[in-house]
């Protein structure tokens, strides 16, 4: 198997698809950064092809699928010889998988193999040859391993090879062997003991005596059987003659029954003789009875008919009775007609009543909103003549004011004029007032003004008794106003009371009227109701005048009832008569026939009838009883005849019966017996047979158990097995060996001594070292040279193709400058034959030293492949 | 003109867990030296040059500090890398080191590519040389040729060099010295051990037919110095030092050429100096004490003890008396191996079972047995319950 082109997407670290080419690629590096995902490229091959990574095992493959995908997808084109295929897988995060196989077909990869896991796991396995494991094993050289299984104990290397090789067939070999053993010693066993046991005494000497015993058993038996032939014949002669001799005895006794028989004959035919008289008196009887029973229910309706006569005038009679019950009470309907108009008179009033009460009501309202008008006309009047008071005093002290201000005012102008006029005086000019010319100024008295002030207190002093006067006249007029309204309420006031005056006398008349009408209703209508009262009555009086009606139909029919049954009774009588007279007629007649057919009465004669059946089953037995007779006495003839005198009793029959039998019994008792001889020989014969069977297997059986005790023995783990196990470490061993001798140019090989598997330096005298003592790179070498071995013999016991391409997973730290150099060469050396070889390092001198390169780097958290062909 | 025809150094190359480098120093000296006194025009470098693809420091110092020397000395180099050098390195250094006269090719290329170059002397003469590095059989032949038919995959591989190697010769001119060379395998030379293996072997062998027609055709690769079979221009340098115990008794020489155009070029070998010979002892302790001085210097020894019975500490004992020993043998008498009948290899269970029970019981297992054993493997491999 050789990959060609690797994609994955989604894988592990490689959250994006990357795609590895390796066309072009021999003898590369696999190199990156530690964690960039060198090792999970190859789980991609293992992946893709598998479905598995056995680093990560079935239950942890889900968490390939990278982080924020929700699915991994990895894909493989390889080539097996010279076949290429293709297969991509998907898992998906839930563990959903799937797989798609296909084959180029010079074109493209256009043939499809399989796109189902259990079509394709098998397929690939077949044609790779190797399961995931085993391929593992062979083809991707994991970090470690194979340094593990240099350096594993003893029992840990047997184990990985036993498995490897598939040793583990031996084991179930052992388990099959040891079962195989056990069975067939269980089955030696148990054949013996049968043998012992249950086959003791069969031999060829039993099988002779039998025959011998069963030769005399034979001839016992013819003896028997002449005599019992003899004692048959005696036995059928007797008893023909014993037959003869019984019927003869039955005859005679039938004969002599047949004779008691005859008075019974007798008397039947006389039955006879007398139903034949009378025959012919049977239609007159019927007739009689005919007539007889017309009498009687002729009478039967007669007495019927009366019952209902007499039923029908009691009737009558009570009917009328109750007429005049009836038409009693009807005498009362007129006084109650009376009433009855009182009664609707007296509606009349009440309406008028409903119409008195309601206008009282009306009235009623009407009065109690004239009283509360009539109240709240009193409080305003009194808040009237309280405002006007106020407006009184108002204008009372307005005036007052007035007056005041009047007085100031004149006195102010006194003084103003004064001022005024002591303005104008200059001094030798004539005075206004009193012309004389001024010779002395006055002084202003004390508290006088000036003229301005003077003349600003007037001004004012007019203005506010200007506003006084105002005042004066507006509350002159507020008075007015409110005189004016006193004298309005009062008006209304008045005209309340005449209206409540009114009002109130009106109520009491229709009061009056009510008071009045209310009595003659009752007078009238006890209830109070009219209608309802006037309703009762009608009622009353209806019913009366329909009981009379009843009445008086019920007595008409009862009448009409009466004499219809009267003239039914009188016509049912007569017929009844008539039916007596023929009746009587008729038994007559009866009578005189049976007298002269010699009957004595009916009873008689009837008793004497005989139905057709009985009498023709009588005059058959009389018939019958004649035939016999015949027969009987012809047959006493001829037995007489026959018989002579010889008479066989019973007894002599039964005797010779016994002894016939007897002889029988004894034959069948030989025969069984010989029967039971012969079959016993039968068996005893089979029985030989099947013990010369027995032996002949017990004897292959001990000798097949010989073999598988050795078997068993040497299937053993410490057998074959760790025979073949040693053999193939011996093998493996030197194989690795010589690899190793040629990989290293003939400097180091391997030796397997005491269990250890030891390193021999040629360079160094043949020194030999255990693999924990080796270095890095030296341990490095030896494992691999044993892993390639390993490799090869995998192969080898799968059949497997053979592998053209190998991936080993360096796994050591530094190198030392000379082991570096040594396995670089030995690297080189890896290429041979074509084999494509891809090498996981990190170790710069090692990747260096391959020109091709497949350097896989992880950025922004994810991996990126790329290919450097060199 | 005079050339230099020198490869295969694997300078920084480690054996047996020491160093070649004093011996290096001492070749390249002396080759130097050479180079100067002999006012050489030339200098070609076969290949590998270095022994890994990242050599070391000091490695590339003496290669470098050589080119340097020879440069002054008025000798043009051409150097090609070889199957141990890394070509991308060589290419990447190309630039810088031509400003030292020296033309390194990595890559195979065309010959108008870089492939063929012509130089022209002081002398004004002119050589044209053709260089074809070594180019890995992968690079011209893929896995898919090699599987449908492996013989075919060789001989497209020789094909393709010839091919190759006829185009670079179209750009030869006839008033020059042509002079062709190589980085590999030519069927019928003989290689001893250090050559790598892959890469070298008949299969992948390059005709010599294939050589273009040049006066002189220099080839790498081989380390036994020796002329290519068939032609007598071409040869193997051979490499400087005897590099593995394969190579004892090997003279390393370099080759000097005197060519003119349009004759065949006069060569000669010119022993290589400095480096330690490899040799071979075989004797017992005894002797090997009594030549201890004769063999512990000068040298490097690998020494092959004759023992009757296997001896402790043999090594310490072998390097307490010649220092130089880099590998000790030891040969024993052979033992006759009395072994059982052992089943061969790939036997079937049955053989084996046989082979085991005639071990244990001294006997084969009876018809019988043999057909129980096949019985059973039978059903264990059927995964039967029961049998």
């Amino acid at each position: 198997m050789r990959p060609e082109r690797l994609v994955i997407e989604g894988f592990a670290c490689f959250l994006r698809r990357q795609e590895l080419d390796f066309t072009g690629l021999e003898l590369f590096t696999i190199s990156g950064p530690t964690g960039a995902g060198k090792s999970t490229l190859l789980d991609g091959v293992s992946f893709a092809l598998f479905g598995d990574v056995p680093r990560v095992g079935t239950h942890g493959r889900k968490q390939l699928v990278s982080a924020g995908c929700d699915r991994l997808s990895a894909q493989l084109e390889f080539r097996v010889g010279e076949a290429r295929y293709r297969v991509a897988r998907t898992l998906t995060r839930k563990g959903t998988a799937k797989v798609r196989l296909e084959q180029h077909d010079g074109q493209g990869y256009g043939i499809l193999l399989g796109d189902q896991q259990r079509r394709v796991d098998p397929l690939i396995v077949e044609l790779l040859g190797l399961n995931a494991a085993a391929f593992y094993q062979a083809a991707l050289l994991p970090q470690g391993e194979f340094a593990r299984f240099l350096k594993a104990a003893p029992a840990a290397r047997q184990e990985m090879l036993s498995s490897l090789l598939r040793l583990d067939v031996y084991d179930r070999m052992q388990a099959l062997a040891t079962r195989r053993r056990d069975r067939l010693t269980a089955q030696v066993v148990e054949q013996r003991r049968t043998l012992e046991t249950e086959y003791q005494g069969v031999s060829e000497e039993a099988c002779v005596a039998q025959a011998a015993q069963i030769e005399a058993l034979e001839q016992g038996i013819l003896g028997v059987r002449a005599q019992r032939e003899e004692a048959a014949r005696a036995v059928s002669s007797l008893s023909a003659w014993r037959e003869k001799t019984v019927l003869l005895t039955e005859c005679e006794a039938l004969a002599a029954s047949l004779a008691r028989a005859e008075p019974q004959i007798a008397s039947s035919r006389e039955r006879l003789a007398r139903a034949a008289r009378v025959e012919p008196l049977v239609g007159l009887l019927v007739e009689a009875d005919r007539a007889a029973s017309a009498r009687e229910l002729a009478c039967e309706r007669a007495a019927r008919v009366a019952t209902e006569r007499a039923a029908a005038e009691e009737a009558q009679a009570a009917s009328e009775a109750s007429l005049l019950v009836a038409q009693e009470a009807a005498r009362e309907i007129p006084l109650l007609r009376e009433q009855l108009a009182a009664l609707h008179r007296a509606s009349g009033l009440t309406q008028e009543l409903v119409t008195a009460r309601a206008r009282l009501r009306v009235l009623d309202r009407e009065r109690r909103a004239l009283v509360k008008a009539g109240q709240a006309s009193v409080k305003s009047r009194e808040q009237a003549s309280a405002l006007r008071e106020a407006a009184q005093a108002g204008l009372d002290q307005a005036a007052a004011r007035e007056r005041d201000l009047a007085a100031a005012l004149a006195r102010a102008r006194r003084e103003h004029a004064a001022s005024h006029l002591r303005g104008a005086l200059t001094l030798g000019e004539p005075c206004p007032v009193c012309e004389h010319p001024v010779a002395a100024l006055p002084t202003l008295g004390e508290g006088a003004s000036s003229q301005s002030d003077a003349l600003s207190e007037v001004a004012s002093l007019r203005e506010q008794h200007g506003a006084a006067e105002q005042a004066a006249r507006e509350a002159e007029r507020a008075i007015a106003l409110a005189d004016q309204a006193l004298a309005v309420l009062e008006e209304r006031a008045q005209a309340g009371e005449r209206e409540l005056a009114r009002v109130e006398a009106e109520a009491a008349s229709f009061a009056a009227r009510v008071a009045e009408l209310e009595a003659s209703l009752r007078a009238v209508s006890p209830s109070g109701d009219p209608e309802a009262d006037a309703s009762a009555v009608t009622r009353r009086v209806e019913a009366l005048e329909v009981e009379l009606d009843a009445r008086r139909s019920a007595a008409q029919r009862a009448r009409e009832a009466a004499q219809a049954a009267a003239q039914k009774a009188a016509h049912l009588t007569e017929i009844a008569a008539a039916a007596t007279a023929e009746a009587s007629l008729r038994e007559g007649e009866v009578t005189s026939a049976l007298g002269r057919a010699g009957f004595g009465d009916r009873e008689e004669a009837s008793r004497a009838r005989l139905t057709e059946a009985v009498a023709l089953q009588l005059s058959e037995q009389v018939a019958e009883h004649g035939a016999r007779r015949g027969a009987v006495a012809e047959q006493l003839r001829a037995l007489t005849a026959s018989l002579g005198a010889r008479r066989v009793s019973a007894e002599e029959l039964r005797e010779a019966e016994a002894r016939a039998a007897s002889l029988q019994q004894a034959l069948e008792r030989q025969l069984g017996e010989l029967s039971r001889e012969q079959q016993a020989l039968a068996q005893l014969q089979g029985r030989l047979a099947r013990a010369e069977e027995l032996r002949a297997s017990l004897e292959a059986a001990e000798a097949a158990l010989v073999s598988i005790r050795r078997l068993t023995s040497d299937l053993r783990a410490n057998g074959l097995k760790a025979y073949i196990l040693e053999e193939a470490f011996t093998e493996l061993v030197r194989g690795a060996s010589q690899r190793l001798f040629r990989l290293t140019n003939e400097r180091y090989s391997l030796e397997f001594e005491t269990q250890q598997i030891w390193v021999v330096d040629h360079d160094h005298a043949g020194e030999a070292r255990l693999c924990d003592t080796l270095s890095g790179g030296e341990t490095f070498l030896a494992s691999l040279s044993l892993a390639l071995e390993l490799s090869e013999q995998v192969q080898r016991s799968a059949g497997a193709v053979h592998l053209d391409s190998l991936f080993i997973d360096e796994g050591f730290g530094a190198l030392d400058e000379d082991t570096r150099a040594l396995v670089t060469e030995t690297l080189q050396n890896l290429g041979e034959g074509g084999r494509m070889v891809g090498i996981i390092t990190h170790i710069p001198e090692l990747r260096d030293e391959l020109a091709q390169q497949v350097r896989v780097t992880k950025r922004d958290g994810y991996s990126t492949v790329e290919v450097d062909r060199g | 003109m005079k050339i230099v025809h020198t490869s295969d150094w694997h300078l920084g190359r480690r054996f047996k867990g020491i160093s070649r480098d004093e011996e290096h120093r001492a070749v390249l000296d002396h080759l130097a030296a050479y180079i100067e006194a002999e006012r050489v025009d030339l200098v070609l470098h076969t290949g590998d040059v270095f022994d890994v693809r990242s050599p070391p420091p000091e490695a590339e110092r003496l290669a470098n500090e050589f080119f340097v020397r020879v440069r002054r000395a008025g000798a043009r180099s051409i150097v090609i890398a070889g199957n141990h050098d890394d070509p991308r390195r060589f290419d990447a250094r190309a630039e810088l080191s031509s400003y030292a006269g020296i033309t390194l090719l990595g890559r195979p290329r065309l010959g108008e590519d870089g492939g063929a170059l012509t130089l022209t002397l002081g002398s004004g003469e002119v050589a044209v040389v053709a260089a074809l590095p070594f180019v890995t059989p992968g690079s011209w032949v893929g896995a898919e040729d090699l599987v449908e038919n492996e013989a075919s995959g060789y001989g497209k591989y020789a094909r393709l060099f010839q091919a190759a190697a006829r185009e670079l010769g179209t750009h030869f001119r006839a008033d020059a010295v042509n002079l062709f060379m190589a980085h590999t395998f030519l069927h019928g030379a003989v290689f001893g051990e250090s050559e790598r293996r892959v890469h070298v072997g008949s299969e992948w062998a390059a005709l010599a037919e294939a050589l273009p027609p040049a006066s002189y055709v220099a080839l790498g690769h081989i380390h036994k110095p020796q002329q290519a079979p068939g032609l007598g221009t071409a040869h193997y340098a051979g490499s400087s030092l005897q590099l593995d115990f394969g190579e004892v008794g090997q003279e390393k020489s370099f080759v000097v050429v005197r060519a003119e155009p349009g004759a065949p070029a006069h060569i000669e070998r010119v022993p290589y100096q400095g480096g330690l010979p490899l040799m071979d002892f075989r004797g017992t302790l005894t002797e090997l004490a009594d030549r201890a001085s004769e063999l512990g210097q000068g040298c490097w020894l690998r020494v092959t003890l004759t023992l009757r019975e296997p001896e402790v500490d043999l090594t310490q004992k072998v390097r307490a008396l010649v220092k130089n020993a880099l590998v000790v043998r030891a040969e024993l008498p052979r033992r006759v191996e009395v072994a059982a009948p052992r089943p061969a290899k790939g036997a079937t269970p049955r053989e084996y079972y046989a082979a085991y029970h005639l071990r244990a019981q001294g006997q084969v297992p009876s018809p019988e047995l043999l057909a129980t054993f096949d019985e059973l493997h039978q059903a264990a491999e059927a995964g039967r319950d029961d049998v």
